[in-house]
This record gives C-alpha cells, structure tokens and sequence, in this order.
C-alpha cells in the first residue's frame, strides 16, 4: 500500500501559491502595502488522502483553502488538479472542473441562501452542471438526503428552520451532489456544538471511505485536526512552518511554533499536568511582518541567525518538512 | 459559601412562545474556587450568569422564582441603584466578545478610570494612574501610553487584557468570566486563562468561569457543574467527574471529544439528536430522547438531582 502510494500521482499538487492583497487607506483608497495573506505555499493532496492545515486566525489558512478553487485567484504560483494547471483554465473549463472540487464553509447559515428551499440548495448543483433533471434528478436528492442523515420531508424547509448540525449537513450534501474528488472543508464544524461536532465528523469521516474523497481540513483546532488528518501543515503568516505525518507531528512537532500551539490545546484530562509554553506577544501584522524568521518575535529558541535568514522548508525525516534553523 | 443560586427560573416570552431557558438550576461557588459552567449553546448557562447581575432584560426575559444569594441577601431583590453598588465593584464579569464589550468612543484609561472613580471615589488623577497600574498588571506593554489609546487600535487578545483589568480593578470577590477566550487563538488562550488564574490568587477573587470547552474546565476549575436544556444535570469536583463521570450526558459529552493524542482514526462516540427546543419538554428526564440508556420511568417522571457522595450530585434515574 505504501509503495504504490509513492509512484501514484497526487490528485492535488500546489507549487509556490501566492495570494497578495493591496491595502488601501482613506478616502482616496491610496495603497498603504500588501498583505501576503499566502506566501509561497506547497502542497501535495494523495487520492483519498485528508490533509490538515492549521493556524491561528488571520494566518492565510481559509484564503489558501479558496485559492486552490480560485474562488480567489492566486496571485502567482500553480495548482495542479489531475495534472493539469487550473490557473490557465477558462472560466467555462473552470466551471467544469469544479463539480470535482467542492467547499464546505464555517457558518451553515450564511453560506445556505436563505430564500430557497433547503431540496434546492442541494439539487442546484445539478442544474448548474446539466448532469440530472425530472425524476432522476429527485432521485438524486433524496438519496443524499438520507445518506447524509436528512429527513427528506426537510427537502421543503428553508435554511432558518434547521437546526445548525441540520443546516451543515445541507451544507455536505450540497457538496457530494456531484460526486466531487476534492472537498476542502474551512472549519466545517466549529460552528456546532459539541454533540453535533461528532456527529459531522463522523459522517464526513464515513463519506470519505464510501466515495474515496480526498480532504483538505482547515481549522484552528488541533485535536479535531490530527482525528480526521494523514498529513497536517502548520501555518504562520501566509507560509507553512511544517509538514508532515499527523502521527510524527503531533507526536515529535519540530517546529518551536507547532510544539507551542500544541502545549496550548486545553486538555479535558484534569490528572494530566503540562508544563505549558506560553509565547509571548500576539502574532505580527501580515502587512508588516518581521525580518528573518516570521517566527523569531515570539519563538522561546530564537538566536541571532533568525533575526536575519529566512529559512527554508528542509526535509528532517521522510515526508517531514520544517522551517526553522535549529533543525 | 460565596454566592449561591437557588431554585432559579428565568423564562423568555417571545413570538414562539413560553422559553424556559433556566429551569430550577442551583449551584454554589465557593470561596476561593474557580467553578466551570459547562453546557452546550442554549443550555442557559449565560442567562443564569446573567441574572447574578441582574443584566437580563425583562421583558422579554422574566424571573419567576428562585434566589441568588450573595453576603447574606438576595440579589434579586435588590433595586437598580443597590445592584449597580454591586456591579463592578464586589461581582465583576467579563464576556466573549472583547471587541464589542469596550466602547469605541473612549479611551482605555477612561474605561478603566469610570469604575474606580465611581466605586472607589478616586480623582481623575488618581485614577488614571490606578489605570496605568492595573494595564501593567496584566501586562500590556507601555501602559503610559496605551491607557491614552482608544480600543481599535488593541488586538483581540490586548481588549481582554483590558477588560481583565476593568473587571478587576475594584478587587471584587466574585469574577464572572463567560467564555473569556473563545474568541481567540489557541496561544492567545493560554496566555489570558494563565493571567486570569494567576490574578485569581493574587487577589483572592472567586471565579464562575462559563465554557463550552471540557479542556479548559479541567486545566482551571476546581469544581463544575454539568447543565442541559435549563437544568443542571451532573455537579461536582473535576478531578472525580472527568475520571469518573456518571449521567450519561457528561458521558457522551466527554467521549464525543476528539482528544490530543489519542482516538485516533478512532469514530468518535456520537450523541444522538439535538437538543430539545423548549416547547418539546413536557415530562421525563430532558436528556431522555437522547440517552442510549433511556427507561420507562425517564419518559414519564424527571428524575432529582440527588448527592451520590460527598458534593458529587447527579440528576438520573440510573443511580437510584
């Protein structure tokens, strides 16, 4: 399994992705500077394979998440989806391509239109890409609905009339209408209780085997990220930090900013008592960031070195990826 | 004991009806803990929190019974002029959102200046230098020169600083922290509950500490109580409810957790359906139509909340 894992091609390849905002000041929208929201980053995502990608908030996650489906389009670097650039697609090519790769948002409700009907939320797709009509396309519907666990008299309520774990389940099924090979899921469950949270993994955990989805997980919490994840990247200010093995990461984290996230996560274990590392200070702004190590101003490790070089992506062990000099 | 809710109901009137979000809930906090409120969205764990201070606005909100007793009286009895003696000064509460619990038209210094010149009868001199004094204690950087700054210019994390040190700034004996850091980051978090614990100490204050997060009721509270659908359903130490929890619902609640460094690839333990709306209580147990050990006797009586041993109480047919 593991060799022919090696020589098969990744259903996603992104090289150097870059997404620069302008940022504009006053009345006469003068341009203040530029937020490298993502900043050269690369990726591969194996068929049937979830990766993880994590970071706190304003780290360039969720846009890295919406440029793979040039829902932004990304400023410079290339997104290889079956071996093929999307970048260079027309936008009726584009659109094509995008019953295979599908989004899963946060927030259930602002992503649902409010004035249609939850059955045509999820048989729009349908429409959309001409592959379904008449009884067939009602078919198609009912048999999401109830794999998705909907009741398919819900099919003629609107959006405001479900519940939140409800109303993400739309939100799925929407998605894996069109039988798509990639899903990417920006936080696709921090909006639920904790009781439904694990309803929705699961259920996307048990569609991920059935169809052989391959996931790209953003999130910001770390627990849910190494349950549903193969592989995790870690992010900080528009670049990944580290890459590799769920399992090798959370157990040996390399990065000095990994390691401290994960001292941070509360434990619901009340015997078990950590010596926690607290980083001092808040993020730096993404419009200014810092010289050398984006990571120097808070990391505990720092030396002279990283005030000044930027290090690299280097691999430490098979498959894992850390930039941070003191590896 | 500290401060101790009674028997409390707190019942909205709105267009769809009677909401009973807080329906005979008690608990006590004791002097010197940190005690966990922990429940899902809705559970009425703010509105009782709430209603300590007496910030439930009536209408729609009304209290039908109960007592919250607090030195010796009861604060809901209290008139608007008694309760706003108390407000700041010995019960201080700080909430979820920092952004918009600071007003953005004053400056940080005035912020903080209010409540000491209005509890403590300090002058504006006076008081801005306790401002400055109290910004350094929870450490934000050059507070000389930040307690002249308006809010916007704070992070997240800074404006929870600040509203650390405006709940604090009175020495009150009852801090009232609802969901303080769920709105931040993960290495936020950690900085602001370490802050927040370490404040407790050195002023020797009290804290009701409201969270949805199991993680953060084990690493800070000493004892927690348990609350679904308006009710509490398991109360006691931490320590003995995460070893050894006993409702079923404290028990769905910690195995549907995904957990640092372990279950992994492991399905998650599932509760089963949603919680009830409040027009769907009628009579049982409230957890009944999700419990995997449901009875006969859950469907048609609500079981009481009984002491299973020394201050470990439990609300379930199963124990009895």
């Amino acid at each position: 399994m593991n060799s022919a894992r090696l020589v098969e091609k990744p259903l996603l390849r992104v090289k150097g992705l870059k997404k620069i905002f302008p940022v504009k000041e006053g009345i006469l929208s003068k341009r203040k500077g530029y937020v490298y929201a993502v900043d050269g980053v690369s990726f591969d995502i194996k068929r049937g394979e979830t990766l993880g990608l994590v970071g706190e908030s304003g780290c360039g996650k969720t846009t890295t998440g919406k440029t793979i489906l040039r829902l932004i389009e990304p400023t410079d670097g290339s997104i290889e989806f079956e071996g093929v650039d999307i970048c260079t697609l027309r936008s009726d090519d584009m659109r094509r391509l995008r019953s295979k790769m599908q989004i899963i948002f946060q927030d259930p409700y602002s992503s649902l239109n409010p004035r249609m009907t939850v059955g045509s939320i999820v048989s729009e797709p349908l429409d959309i890409h001409k592959v379904a009509k008449g009884s067939d396309k009602e078919e198609r519907v009912v048999s999401i609905f109830k794999r998705v666990g909907l009741k398919t008299e819900d099919m003629r309520r609107y959006p405001y009339q479900l519940s939140g774990g409800e109303r993400q389940r739309v939100g799925i099924a929407r998605a894996i209408i069109l039988s798509p090979d990639l899903i990417v899921g920006d936080e696709p469950v921090s909006a639920l209780d904790a009781s439904i949270q694990a309803q929705v993994i699961n259920l996307l955990e048990d569609l991920q085997e059935e169809f052989h989805l391959s996931y790209l997980i953003i999130s910001h919490d770390l627990s849910l990220i190494e349950h549903m994840s193969d592989r995790v990247a870690v992010m900080y200010l528009g670049k990944l930090v580290e890459i590799g093995d769920s399992n090798k990461l959370y157990a040996f984290p390399q990065h000095p900013y990994t390691e401290a996230l994960l001292s941070a996560v509360p434990l619901p274990d009340p015997t078990t008592r950590r010596e926690k590392i607290i980083l001092k200070g808040d993020p730096p702004s993404p419009i200014n960031p810092p010289s050398g190590c984006y990571f120097h101003t808070r990391c505990p490790y720092k030396f002279d070195d990283c005030k000044i070089i930027e290090p690299t992506l280097k691999e430490v062990n098979s498959g894992h990826f850390v930039a941070c000099h003191l590896r | 004991m500290l401060l101790s809710l009674k028997d409390l109901k707190i019942y909205f009137y709105t267009s769809d009806g009677e909401v009973r979000a807080v329906d005979g809930l008690s608990y006590e906090l004791k002097s010197g803990e940190t005690l966990g409120l922990v429940g899902e969205s809705g559970c009425g764990k703010t509105v009782s929190a709430l209603s300590i201070l007496q910030l439930i606005q009536q209408p729609p909100g009304r209290i039908i019974g109960g007592k919250i007793i607090f030195d010796g009286d009861d604060l809901l009895r209290y008139t608007p002029a008694q309760i706003r003696k108390v407000r700041g000064k010995k019960i201080s509460m700080i909430f979820q959102e920092p952004m918009t619990s600071l007003n953005p038209l004053f400056t940080i210094g005035n912020q903080i200046s209010e409540m000491l010149r209005l509890h403590e009868g300090l002058s504006r001199k006076d008081a801005l230098d306790r401002s400055i004094e109290m910004l350094r204690l929870v450490h934000i950087p050059s507070p000389e020169k930040r307690v002249h700054e308006y809010p916007h210019l704070l992070s997240g994390g800074m404006r929870q600083r600040v509203m650390i040190a405006i709940a604090l700034s009175c020495n009150p004996k009852v801090l009232i922290a609802d969901e303080p850091t769920t709105a931040l980051d993960v290495t936020i978090q950690a900085q602001i509950l370490d802050l927040m614990l370490r404040l407790k100490d050195e002023m020797r204050t009290s804290i009701i500490l409201i969270t949805h997060d199991l993680g953060i009721i084990a690493e800070t509270a000493q004892r927690v109580v348990v609350i679904y659908s308006g009710r509490v359903m398991e109360k006691g130490d931490v320590e003995r409810i995460f070893r050894n929890p006993s409702h079923p619902y404290t028990i769905g609640l910690l195995n549907s957790l995904p957990r640092l460094h372990r279950n992994k690839k492991k399905r998650l333990h599932e509760i089963p359906g949603i919680r009830p709306t409040y027009s769907d209580i009628s009579t049982g147990c409230r957890f009944y139509p999700r419990c995997p050990h449901v009875m006969n006797i859950c469907k048609e009586h609500e079981p009481d909340l009984i002491e299973l041993e020394d201050g470990q109480w439990m609300r379930c047919w199963l124990t009895s």
